[in-house]
């Protein structure tokens, strides 16, 4: 025997693995979300750092406390948890209560992710079950006033932090010294046209649109920013265009088919958000190539539905959510064709 | 520049041919004991035809082979035959292995000797030195080279492709008989085409052996009817079907479907120059070039090696080890088979011997599936890797029928792309494992 070797490892080929594991591409999605993350403290103040921090510190704290109380080990090290939190966040009226958004993000990490068994096992995105479900909460009604102006920050000071109250009379957004900040907030776009029709937007600018110069939630505005990210996952091939794309142009053909604008549609609101990084959440959507574009069809004809039919003008978080744990189904009846045939 | 072809999937290892490729072969000293397993390819053992006790002359016959697709084992060095029993197999289980002690002379069996008269001979007379040379596929797969040219009736065989991409990293034992013997491995080829009766042949070399297209095409150059084709770097682009869409955009359906099935076979570089040497000289497969390799071999070495010397001689041979052993693979790293002891002997499908240090061959925690789809994506073959591997990790054997684990040729792309460090490969090799058992169970009742 050559010297110096005893106990040699044994193991199934291949014997090589990439270099590139769970927390690299978990780290890819937050360099990824920067771009939004910066366009969302331009328009929003510093109060959009503050919300992000709150919902990534808890989503943190709350899966170690889940792991430590199942008695499993850490999955820190992965960093989905910073994920969940920064996307949570993106979600979020821009003047929700901190405390409430701690609270979005303990249900997104406890109740979507780890009560499945943690990641790979969830069924349903963690970040937009975690908003939906404060949005289900009694007084949701209230959240919707959480929509600030952009740039409102020019009256105030750049930090200042927002603190909503809510009470029996109403929201008052205040600052943290409980200064009332008044008539900074209003409804979206998106609201602005279900409630006044297609007249109304006509002086909202595509410009503005794109670069994110309108209301809505914290990290959804800026089309522009999202799509420098989101070309950075394409780039590193975390993602691919089946589903973004054919969610974009699914909303572009139904709304031209309904004669409303396209451009607004695929612009306002969080389409873009949505499709970029919320669709193409590997756990929770299809594997198959066809299974993909199936998934975006679907979740593009929800989107449209909501807009038009829905109770609130918003469907993105809903669409996605409801076609979730169908996602497994549609691999089913869309498995690739093997080589050979 | 001719335009490279490939095929879909596929995955982008670091190739870690520097170490070795530069390295002109060399002889490898012929050690005092040598082993020969009775198996050393797909298909029956051979029956041992000495005993203990004999005296055997290198390149005699010392197993014979009984059944159509089984290929005869040669003595590799003149000596006694020490003894006939089961030994240690460098895959899986100890085989029945006759092993001979050296005389130290080193003679050949007066049958060998080159036939000048070579050219003349009909097809079928290649064929049968082909058969008695116990040539096997030499890339690794080692199946029987006279089985594979002879397609059953009816069969038309229109092209051969001759397989020089060595897409396993780490491996140069091609690479470089393709730079030092281009001339041998071509009349080799030609041999090939005449016994199937095939004016056409192209070689397929992967665009990271500049040089080796260079050599090949150059001699090519004066024989019609046999073309190089560059191809893209990307694993497996070596696999026969890959090779075969890339080259000529055929697929061949899944098994029992074969090469032959779309009018293709596909030899390997080495493989030609063993049938050339084999038709020329009369000279059975005893010897073979081995690449030794990997970060924890002091100095690499692309050696040529007799059948049977054993792994420790051949590493003691390239500068031993440098301390921090951690695995040695017979093959590349993406396919080959993981050694848990260094007694074992090279075969017929030996392409390498990779040594790994301890860093690189430490075991990652595989972890929970995340559906990244990476391994769909890398999967030559159009499977679906991840499921294939959660369904045969929790015993859903029928589920992953349905999703043609039995099409997988566990190339391994899917364990080397997964960020989850999933061993897909290993359970997609139990799987097939109990798939079939319970298949035999069910017969045997029936």
């Amino acid at each position: 025997m050559a010297d110096g070797i005893d106990r040699l490892m044994l193991s199934a080929p291949s014997h090589l693995h990439s270099p590139v594991d769970v927390p690299q591409a978990m780290h890819d999605v937050i360099i990824a979300l920067i771009p939004a993350l910066i366009a969302a403290t331009i328009f929003f103040g510093l109060n959009a750092i503050f919300l992000s921090a709150v919902c990534v510190l808890s989503a943190c704290i709350t899966e170690v406390l889940v792991k430590r109380l199942l008695n499993s080990p850490l999955t820190l090290w992965d960093s989905s948890a910073i994920v969940t939190g920064l996307l949570l966040a993106f979600t979020l009226p821009p003047a929700t209560p901190w405390w409430l958004a701690a609270f979005a993000s303990f249900i997104a990490v406890a109740l979507a992710k780890e009560l499945f068994g943690g990641i790979g096992r969830n069924i349903f995105n963690p970040a937009l079950f975690g908003r939906v479900f404060i949005f289900l909460l009694p007084g949701w009604k209230l959240l919707l006033n959480g929509y600030i102006d952009p740039l409102w920050w020019k009256g105030q000071g750049f930090f200042t932090i927002i603190n909503t109250k809510f009470s029996t009379a109403g929201v008052s957004i205040m600052d943290m010294a409980g200064k009332h900040l008044d008539g900074i907030a209003g409804a979206t776009p998106l609201v602005i046209r279900r409630t006044y029709g297609a007249l109304a937007i006509k002086n909202i600018r595509y410009v503005d649109l794109f670069l994110g110069n309108i209301r809505g939630s914290l990290g959804e505005t800026s089309a522009f920013a999202l799509l420098i990210g989101a070309a950075y996952l394409l780039y590193k091939g975390h993602i691919n265009w089946r589903i973004p794309g054919s969610i974009i142009g699914t909303v572009a053909v139904v709304s031209i088919l309904w004669r409303q604008d396209p451009v607004f549609h695929i612009l306002a609101g969080g389409l873009i958000l949505g499709s970029f990084f919320m669709a193409t959440d590997w756990v929770t959507s299809p594997i198959t190539a066809k299974g993909q574009i199936v998934y975006g069809v679907l979740i593009g004809l929800f989107v449209m539905l909501m807009r038009r039919f829905g109770i609130k003008p918003e469907g993105v978080a809903l669409a996605i959510l409801h076609l979730n744990p169908v996602a497994f189904f549609i691999d089913r009846y869309t498995l690739p064709n093997k080589f050979g045939g | 520049m001719i335009k490279l072809k490939t095929f879909p999937g596929g995955v982008h290892p670091p190739d870690r041919k520097s170490l070795s490729v530069h390295k002109q072969i060399e002889p490898a000293v012929i050690p005092n004991v040598i082993v020969c397993p009775m198996s050393q390819h797909i298909g029956a053992p051979c029956q041992p035809r000495v005993k203990e006790g004999d005296k055997v002359k290198a390149g005699q016959l010392i197993g014979q082979a009984d059944s159509f697709v089984s290929a005869p084992v040669h003595a590799p060095i003149s000596g006694t035959i020490k003894a006939v029993c089961l030994a240690p197999h460098p895959i899986g289980k100890p085989v029945m292995a006759v092993t001979i002690e050296s005389d130290g002379l080193d003679a050949w069996d007066d049958a060998i000797q080159e036939d000048l008269y070579y050219s003349r001979l009909e097809p079928k007379d290649i064929l049968n030195r082909v058969r008695n040379a116990g040539i096997v596929g030499l890339g690794g797969a080692a199946f029987p080279t006279a089985v594979k040219l002879s397609p059953p009736k009816g069969k038309r065989i229109d092209t051969v492709i001759l397989n020089g991409v060595e897409c396993e990293p780490y491996l140069t034992a091609d690479h470089r008989i393709m730079l030092e013997e281009p001339e041998k491995i071509i009349a080799g080829l030609r041999l090939i085409m005449k016994v199937l009766n095939v004016d056409r042949a192209f070689i397929g070399i992967e665009s990271n052996k500049p040089d080796a297209i260079e050599s090949m095409s150059k001699v090519a150059k004066g024989e019609s009817g046999i073309y190089v084709q560059g191809l893209k770097l990307k694993y497996p682009q070596g696999a026969e079907k890959q090779l075969i869409k890339a080259i000529l955009g055929r697929e061949v359906p899944p098994p029992p479907c074969l090469p032959l099935d779309v009018g293709v076979v596909v030899q390997n570089a080495g493989t030609c120059l063993a049938v050339y040497e084999a038709v020329r000289d009369n000279k059975p497969l005893v010897e073979r070039v081995v690449t030794v390799t990997g970060s924890a071999i002091n100095d690499p070495k692309n050696l040529r090696v007799r059948l049977g010397t054993s792994f420790s001689d051949l590493i003691a041979q390239c500068g031993n080890t440098n301390g921090s052993v951690g695995k040695v693979i017979m093959g590349g790293p993406m396919m080959g088979i993981a050694q848990h002891r260094l007694d074992v002997p090279v075969i017929k499908g030996t392409s390498g011997i990779l040594v790994l240090n301890r860093k690189e061959a430490a075991k990652q925690e595989s972890r929970a599936c995340i559906r990244c789809g990476q391994c769909i994506r890398a999967c030559p073959m159009n499977l679906l890797p991840n499921l294939l591997g959660i369904y045969c990790e929790k015993g859903r054997w029928e589920d992953a029928e349905k999703l043609h684990i039995f099409d997988c040729m566990e190339c391994g792309s899917c364990s080397y792309i997964c960020p989850a460090s999933r061993q897909m490969v290993h359970l997609i090799k139990l799987g097939k494992q109990e798939i079939l058992s319970i298949q035999k169970k069910r017969e045997a009742k029936s």
